[in-house]
């Protein structure tokens, strides 16, 4: 067990999976000769080589594109778009051809595909580089969509996800990179389907993915001093959407809030809210809080910024007044 | 002096890496030259000087590195003006404020003019960062590496929606409808609490479990107390004080309109016939007695224990009993699950005894007192209720001598017990006293007939009368 930044157990599922099986390759933007955006590509191509490490043209969709080709015929590609902004010109690739083709084809031909990308704000990037679009991928059918929030889940569910053979959106957040945490040495595997239990409490439970998995413990460490003992559920499979920790969950606290960085409406939240009041109405004993960045397109101007985003302080006030503590 | 510290050449750095010195120590440095090349986590970038004067000391050598804002040089002939200090500006960013300035809320009081040339009020700014940056990566993980430490206390934009679903609107108390939470409804109807009778303390004056729990408990405490004098109160209040046609309308609890649905359904779809057998009960008492002698009392059994054991061995001879109207058909069941009615002030509830019988007699017994209490606790499970084959309802403590119970859907059988009498009986031609026990058998008469009814309840009896066989 080491203790890696997120960027490092990244790097090490992607070498690992590289080792272990030649059909795996990756393609993107920047990720051989320069090591990737963020570093997550670190001294792949040194090792593997320009075949199996391809830096590409500032063109999406034609990256995207690229990979469905080699996945149904046979290879294992991981595409990386340097951030999620950047992905919605290949959305024809990502929704009509990547996730539909398996079902249009009968299951004739399967698309074993993974693409990496970085959401998140709040560093200054303005409205266009800002964006949280897991929502997006995970309101379609035919794609698997998961965002870690510890470096242990992000070297398990990235193995996991090259192993899979469907489409994996595979949501990182600029935000996290540099977060450290144990990471288990070797063949370590987490499952796309399975949400967790973080943070055992009993008085309101807290669902959160990515970089909000973080604010939420870092609120609910806060909420402890204060006498209130928040569960935090951590939503790292977003479709399949695995609700079963957060029902138990509710079923116990009967508070729910959830917290994500992109815009509420139509949010991860909107669905969570939505299957709890399906699965556990009769349990709740205030409505669903759902947190998450103002409806404004991102400011650039930092203390608008600060606002715009959710922060613990948001949660922590969130969580007192659903227990009519403030 | 000028310290040239280690500048934030990305927002994802935490550290740099000194690649080469592009002056060496004790040469001249002109303000804007390439000083020192520079490593960071997705870069390698020269450095500008960013102060005029002698490099008068290399801090951190050439393939070594330093954390954000530690101090990598000095430059310095003592002429240096203030603005020398500026350490390197991170590139293509805006200078970071202050942290103490971002904790304010943004419509909060303008921080005073300090007293400060622009460029060290921008040099300071900066180290602040550097400092908490450096705090962070000490810590083991730099959490925020863009906004710096996550030190906002003020509420956000992105709370703002959820604390205004939260509160609610400002007018609420209309007196049309009360503010009550999903589980505070369920519970108040699962324990009889009158929700028009509760305060609620919740967000916005919303009725919440603790309440509902609060008003439960309190309803228990003064239950005892309050039912003498209401009885005083009936018999003592002259008739011609009540106005005549009052009606006291009582709202049913979901469990109770459950119960009076079912209910109906059975009687109104199965037609019902009755067939009622009275047995001898004298050995039986005395078994129990003598059993109940024998062990503790937790092991006791009870006179409904020893009914559910004949019940149960007489349904594996009876399959036909032992059955349901399923939609035109006969459902006959291979399990034994006794249903065993407890009747409660508010409401009625028929707990299962599973496979009763292959179980013992003290099994029976402790497993139905652990049902019953469960069931009276309102802490039974959903299987608790689920799966009855033939079910049971006992008035014999209430002094009852007999009576007719309705089927218990989807059993086609319910066997209703009195109470057991002492009564004389003729026995080989002599009155000798008896106990003696009233039992009438509802039979769904789509299922089995007169014939098999009358059998099933001979079992019953042989079983009750020889009661070894039930502890065998």
């Amino acid at each position: 067990m080491a203790i890696l930044a997120m960027r490092d157990a990244l790097n090490q599922a992607l070498r690992e999976e590289m080792k272990r099986d030649e059909a795996v390759f990756l393609l993107g933007e920047d990720i051989g000769l320069y090591d990737g955006s963020f570093k997550v590509t670190r001294g792949l191509m040194k090792e593997f080589g320009e075949k199996r490490v391809l830096d590409t043209p500032i063109a999406e969709e034609i990256i995207i594109g690229t990979a469905i080709g080699a996945a149904m015929s046979g290879l294992r590609p991981v595409a990386e778009m340097m951030t999620v902004n950047f992905i919605m010109v290949a959305m024809d690739q990502v929704v009509n051809a990547a996730a539909h083709i398996r079902y249009m084809f009968g299951g004739g031909t399967k698309v074993p595909l993974v693409i990496r990308t970085p959401g998140g704000g709040g560093h200054q990037l303005g409205a266009q580089h800002s964006h949280s679009h897991e929502n997006w991928f995970a309101h379609v059918p035919g794609l698997k969509v998961v965002a870690p929030g510890t470096p242990a889940d992000a070297k398990g569910m990235l193995k996991s996800a090259i192993r899979d053979d469907n489409p994996v959106m595979f949501i990182e957040n600029e935000g996290t990179y540099a977060v450290k945490g144990e990471v288990p040495d070797g063949e370590h595997l987490v499952p796309l389907d399975k949400n967790e239990v973080k943070r055992p409490g009993e008085h309101i439970t807290i669902c959160a993915h990515s970089r909000m998995l973080i604010v939420a413990m870092d609120a609910a460490a806060e909420l402890e001093k204060e006498g209130i003992s928040a569960e935090v559920v951590d939503m790292r499979a977003l479709r399949p959407l695995d609700m079963a920790p957060v029902i138990e969950s509710v079923k116990k606290t009967s508070r729910l809030i959830t917290v994500e960085e992109g815009w509420r409406s139509y949010g991860v939240g909107s669905e969570i809210a939505s299957r709890v009041y399906e699965e556990a109405f009769d349990y709740l004993d205030a409505p669903v809080a759902r947190i998450g960045a103002a409806e404004v397109p991102a400011p650039y101007n930092k203390r608008l910024e600060r606002i715009v985003f959710p922060g613990k302080a948001d949660v922590i006030v969130t969580a007192k007044a659903l227990l009519g503590k403030n | 002096m000028a310290s040239v510290q280690m500048p934030r050449l990305s927002d994802s750095m935490e550290t740099g890496k000194i690649l080469r010195w592009l002056k060496k120590e004790g040469e001249d440095v002109k303000k804007g030259e390439p000083l020192v090349e520079i490593e960071s986590d997705k870069a390698n970038i020269e450095v500008e000087a960013y102060a005029s004067g002698k490099l008068s000391k290399i801090v951190v050598p050439e393939g070594e590195s330093a954390p954000i804002g530690a101090v990598i040089a000095e430059i310095g002939d003592g002429a240096s003006a203030p603005s020398a200090q500026v350490p390197a500006e991170p590139q293509g960013q805006a200078p970071a404020a202050a942290p103490e300035q971002r904790a304010k809320p943004a419509n909060a009081e303008a921080p005073k003019p300090q007293p400060t040339t622009p460029a060290s009020h921008v040099a300071q700014a900066d180290r602040a960062v550097a400092a908490a940056a450096q705090t962070a990566a000490d810590a083991g993980g730099e959490q925020y590496p863009h906004g710096g430490p996550d030190d906002r206390t003020e509420v956000g934009a992105a709370a703002q929606a959820a604390l205004n679903v939260i509160r609610g609107p400002a007018e609420q108390s209309d007196g049309e409808r009360q503010r009550v939470s999903p589980v505070a409804r369920r519970l108040a109807e699962e324990q009889g609490v009158d929700l028009r009778r509760v305060q609620g303390t919740g967000p916005g004056g919303r009725i919440t479990k603790e309440d509902v729990e609060a008003a439960a408990q309190q309803k228990g405490e003064a239950r005892p107390a309050a039912a003498a004098p209401a009885a005083a109160t009936r018999e003592t209040r002259p008739a011609a004080a009540r106005p005549t046609g009052e009606v006291e309308v009582v709202e049913l609890t979901k469990l109770q309109s459950t119960v009076a649905m079912r209910l109906a359904q059975s009687m109104f779809s199965a037609p019902h016939f009755y067939v009622t057998s009275e047995i001898a009960m004298d050995d039986a008492v005395r078994l129990r007695q003598t059993f109940n002698e024998a062990v503790d009392k937790s092991e006791s059994i009870s006179i409904n224990d020893l009914i559910v054991k004949a019940v149960a061995l007489a349904l594996t001879k009876f399959p036909e009993v032992n059955a349901s109207w399923a939609d035109g058909r006969i459902e006959r069941k291979r399990d034994v699950n006794i249903g065993i009615a407890v009747g409660l002030p508010d409401r009625l509830i028929v707990p299962v005894l599973r496979n009763a019988d292959q179980k013992s007699l003290k099994e029976i017994a402790t497993e139905s007192k652990q049902l019953i209490e469960r069931s009276r606790a309102n802490k039974a499970a959903a299987q608790d209720y689920l799966g009855n084959t033939f079910s049971i309802s006992n008035l014999g403590m209430y002094d009852v001598d007999q009576f007719t119970a309705i089927i218990n859907p989807p059993d086609s059988g319910i066997l209703a017990i009195g109470a057991i009498e002492d009564k004389p009986v003729v026995k080989d031609g002599q009155v000798v006293p008896g106990k003696r026990m009233r039992v009438t058998l509802s039979v769904d008469h789509r299922v089995f007939y007169g014939v098999t009814a009358a059998q099933f309840l001979q079992e019953v009896k042989r079983l009750l009368q020889s009661p070894m066989a039930l502890v065998l």
